[in-house]
């Protein structure tokens, strides 16, 4: 049996004195469709720079595929949210996801012919093919998303992971992207963190809820009047209860 | 007698040209990574740390013999240890970063300052290291600016790709195993070299628009940094050239002539952008 994509023990992570996450257990087994939900300030971004090994946590263990993050980091397709760039950066498509080759070329990183086939067949994958000429800068919010994933694709990862992959997706976008990770994840684990849980695919087997701590859901077990109440329930905790962990667990109310 | 029939006969206007020209190619390139990159004010410090260097070397140079010490070396020194200094700084510290930008630019010219006062017979070329005097380049000079010129390309040609990563999404390139805070590093000397190559044109107060204007107009229009790095040379060359020219058959200062270009078509790139139907040409 192949070690899980990621497993961590007893983790606490606090910038200086205040806690950030405190005991948190939880696993995502290969070619898992996870989805980490919470609300803002609730410790998604520490929990998703601790499985990239960028922090390291004060106690507990973090294993990504079984090694250290630092060292696993390069197995992971990180496809961070697009809003993040400078919209006028110029930079052709096709460049963009070439970067997704830079761990595994040398020194001065010169393509090879077999990145850019890589890189183009990464593009295909997201149904950009057609693009790969055009300026970064004057793609759609969906489209930058999906270059975005094509470039963690062409570092041919063992695991994706998302950040906020449908923020600014309207509801026809937000399904072809749906359907588009669940053909992804035939492939390769799949973790997405979000603020809301508007996005859980029909594919997702854990909801894993954090809010200083972490709950994992069965999604399974989950009912859609569940998941309307739990999307309340944190919604809730964001307006008035910072001080009520089990808030984002709704349900044990 | 106008810039274009002197030139064939004067030494001092082909010298001038010649630096001018190679400090553009280098300014289009650093300039295109400056301005994405967006360390403008990081260019800035060092331009005027530059004035610490030079003070130093004059001093040294004037008052204890040491004449080998040319001014240039002694920006050299000034400008790569402001930036690495600035750099480790903002990396390691969690220090302000603009606190640290403003501060080395003040602390490196009040030091060029006091060097300047105790060297005698020596403020009447102060004006000239402010606001430039292209004309004074020495041909040993123009020499060091090849070298410099070379050594810039040839780095950036290297390291495309890395620095490349770096400006676009730094984090992403330490995820894929790029040693982002090194590169961040040499990305400050590549600057610092190239500052001290265009205050050789026009001067260490002029330098960050030279620095970052013409890539600043190629950005309107490029869909990649490289036809941006491309176009910036180009342009640089031509406001330095156009520059030179006007300021010779005016009796202006070159420096702050080429300046006064720069920005005039700057404005009107910028101003042009702004109506509707220039939205189709430019990204």
């Amino acid at each position: 049996m192949t070690a899980p994509a990621i497993q961590m023990k007893g983790v606490s992570f606090s910038y200086d004195r205040s806690p950030v996450l405190e005991g948190v257990d939880l696993e995502v087994e290969e070619r898992e469709f996870a989805c980490i939900i919470g609300p803002n300030g609730g410790g998604k971004t520490t929990l998703l720079k601790l499985f990239l090994g960028l922090i390291e946590p004060q106690s507990g263990s973090v294993l990504v595929f079984g090694g250290e993050p630092e060292e696993a980091r390069k197995r992971i397709g990180y496809v961070p949210q697009y809003a993040r760039f400078d919209p006028r950066f110029p930079i052709a498509v096709l460049d963009v996801v070439l970067m997704g080759r830079l761990g595994k070329s040398g020194l001065f990183a010169r393509t090879t012919s077999s990145d850019i086939k890589i890189a183009k067949d990464a593009l295909e994958s997201v149904f950009l093919n057609n693009l790969e000429r055009e300026p970064f800068a004057n793609l759609s919010g969906g489209q930058k998303q999906r270059v975005l994933i094509a470039r963690a694709l062409a570092s041919d990862p063992e695991m994706l992971l998302l950040d906020e992959p449908t923020a600014g997706l309207d509801m026809h976008a937000e399904g072809h992207f749906n359907r588009m990770l669940n053909d992804l994840n035939q492939r390769m684990a799949i973790v997405t963190v979000s603020h809301d849980l508007g996005f859980v695919s029909e594919r997702t087997q854990n909801v894993i809820c954090v809010n200083r701590t972490v709950r994992v859901h069965h999604a399974k077990d989950l009912t859609p009047e569940m998941l309307d109440d739990m999307y309340g329930g944190h919604v809730r905790a964001v307006d008035h209860d910072h001080n009520h962990p089990e808030d984002c667990d709704h349900g044990d109310h | 007698m106008g810039f274009l029939t002197a030139l064939p006969e004067s030494i001092f206007l082909q010298t001038a040209l010649a630096t001018a020209l190679l400090a553009s190619i280098a300014c289009g390139v650093v300039g295109s990574f400056v301005v994405t990159r967006r360390i403008t004010y990081i260019a800035g410090s060092v331009a005027h740390c530059v004035l610490g260097g030079v003070g130093l070397a004059r001093y040294l140079q004037v008052v204890h013999g040491w004449s080998f010490f040319d001014p240039l070396y002694g920006a050299l020194i000034a400008a790569i240890g402001s930036a690495l200094l600035i750099g480790w700084v903002t990396l390691r510290a969690k220090e302000r970063e603009d606190t640290i930008i403003g501060a080395t630019w003040a602390i490196g010219m009040a030091v060029g300052v006091l060097f300047i006062s105790k060297t005698p017979g020596y403020n009447e070329n102060l004006m000239s290291y402010l606001f430039g005097n292209i004309l004074l380049v020495s041909r040993s000079e123009v020499w060091l600016v090849v070298v410099l010129d070379l050594f810039v390309l040839g780095v950036c040609g290297l390291f495309y790709k890395k620095l490349l990563a770096i400006c676009f999404d730094e984090e992403f390139a330490r995820l894929r195993g790029v040693h982002v805070e090194f590169y961040y590093l040499l990305l400050l000397c590549l600057t610092a070299l190239t500052v001290v190559l265009l205050t050789t044109v026009v001067g260490i107060i002029l330098v960050i628009a030279l620095l970052t204007l013409p890539s600043a107009i190629a950005g309107l229009f490029s869909r990649t940094l490289l036809q941006m790095m491309v176009w910036g040379s180009l342009l640089c060359c031509l406001f330095t050239l156009g520059g030179l020219a006007v300021s010779y058959d005016l009796d202006l200062p070159p420096g702050a002539t080429i300046i006064v270009i720069a920005g005039f078509f700057y404005l009107c790139a910028v101003s042009l952008r702004a109506l509707p139907f220039m939205r189709r040409f430019l990204t």
